[in-house]
């Protein structure tokens, strides 16, 4: 795509970006390659970028010259796509123009997303200067190693903070692997991906009849958001949520 | 070894009933901490989920790749978070929300027999307090 033909009209329709749900531009791993993040400095300031035509046309030029940032971004989405990213980009400033509301909605949720990993994971937002490709490259032992460098620098409050995190999530991984919780974490995840027959076969899965009412409970608790932030059919859903249109979910 | 629980009073109650033994060397703070969670605010969580880690990137493939339910469901049986990184797991947590946390904390609640498992519901209880901290600090959505 050429960068004179930049869709500048809000009013986008098309398909979501097809092996990811939601707005694939939020993407924290994603939105690390733009030159305007909405995970690090003024939140609010960022997001009035991304309502304004201009500040959108901007960002979208300035990717498409790194040619770093869209190797890397496409080395972890191999059927990345420029036209469709600039979609993406266009139908979250529309969402964001379209009522002030959702605005401060994405910069609230930002702000809670990053308060929650910043105490459950320290250092978990502290990747950002690193190139993620190379991180990518390092695997898992690459991750453990930073996260061991950072922790060597934190407070002893902090470390005891850490270590109680840690402890939790050792102890998590711990579930046996077909204990209901276990299934149903990976069915929200599967669901927020976009698999939308994720959720109509997790209650028939589920092992233990007496955690059934709490794994039902949980369809039935994010049944509506699945359909709708992931951008699934509703017929993946089992009847579980009522039915949803095309285009953006926000 | 973790040992404080962060507990509603309805799950305070569940815990009370459990055997004087198994209770033994656990303790309770009350989770006063409450939230309640909206629509949007479920629907925006599920459109900033993230599979950067590259544990939960291979389940996630691996679920997408499977052409038959039975291969679908054979993979949800089977999978282990073993593999998942603390950032990984938050990532799911965070998608989850505080409240259906809670239904697996009750359910558990009803049928934990040992140490163990009550060491997973401590878990899942210091990670709902966090969650619901980080939350109850937003302004309304």
């Amino acid at each position: 795509m050429s960068l004179d033909s930049f869709p500048t009209d809000t009013a986008v329709e098309g398909p979501a970006l097809p092996e990811t749900g939601g707005l694939f531009v939020l993407r924290p791993e994603v939105m690390r390659h733009l030159p305007v993040n909405v995970y690090e400095g003024d939140l609010e300031e960022a997001l009035e970028q991304y309502v304004s035509a201009d500040g959108r046309e901007e960002i979208f030029k300035s990717l498409v010259q790194d040619k770093e940032a869209v190797a890397s971004i496409t080395e972890l989405y191999p059927n990345f796509d420029l036209d469709q990213f600039s979609s993406d980009l266009n139908s979250l400033g529309e969402l964001l123009d379209k009522e002030k509301e959702h605005y401060h909605d994405v910069v609230e949720l930002l702000k809670t997303r990053q308060r929650f990993f910043e105490e459950t994971v320290p250092g978990s937002y502290s990747f950002s200067e690193e190139d993620l490709a190379s991180r990518s490259s390092r695997g898992a032992e690459g991750i453990d190693e930073q996260l061991r460098d950072i922790a060597d620098q934190t407070s002893e409050s902090d470390q005891e903070k850490k270590n109680m995190f840690s402890r939790s999530w050792d102890s998590i991984r711990g579930f046996p692997r077909n204990h209901p919780i276990v299934t149903t974490l990976l069915a929200i995840a599967g669901a927020a991906w976009g698999i939308s027959k994720i959720w109509g076969m997790l209650a028939t899965v589920v092992p233990v009849p007496n955690m059934a009412p709490a794994v039902g409970g949980v369809i039935n608790e994010l049944g509506g958001a699945a359909a709708e932030g992931a951008m699934l059919p509703a017929q993946g859903l089992g009847g579980v949520v009522p039915p949803v249109g095309g285009g953006p979910g926000l | 070894m973790l040992n404080t629980a962060f507990l509603t009073s309805q799950e305070q109650a569940l815990f009370e009933a459990l055997p004087d033994t198994l209770r033994e060397g656990w303790k309770v703070e009350p989770e006063t901490v409450t939230h309640k969670d909206s629509e949007k605010q479920k629907k925006l969580r599920f459109m900033l989920f993230s599979a950067y880690a590259p544990h939960l990137r291979v389940l996630i493939h691996s679920l997408e790749s499977a052409s038959t339910d039975k291969e679908m469901q054979k993979i949800l049986m089977t999978a282990d978070l073993k593999e998942l990184s603390d950032t990984a797991l938050a990532e799911i947590f965070f998608t989850m929300g505080p409240n259906s946390l809670s239904l697996f904390i009750v359910a558990m609640l009803e049928q934990v027999k040992d140490d163990e498992e009550l060491e997973r519901i401590v878990s899942l209880s210091v990670i709902r307090h966090s969650l619901l901290r980080s939350f109850s600090a937003s302004n309304v959505l």
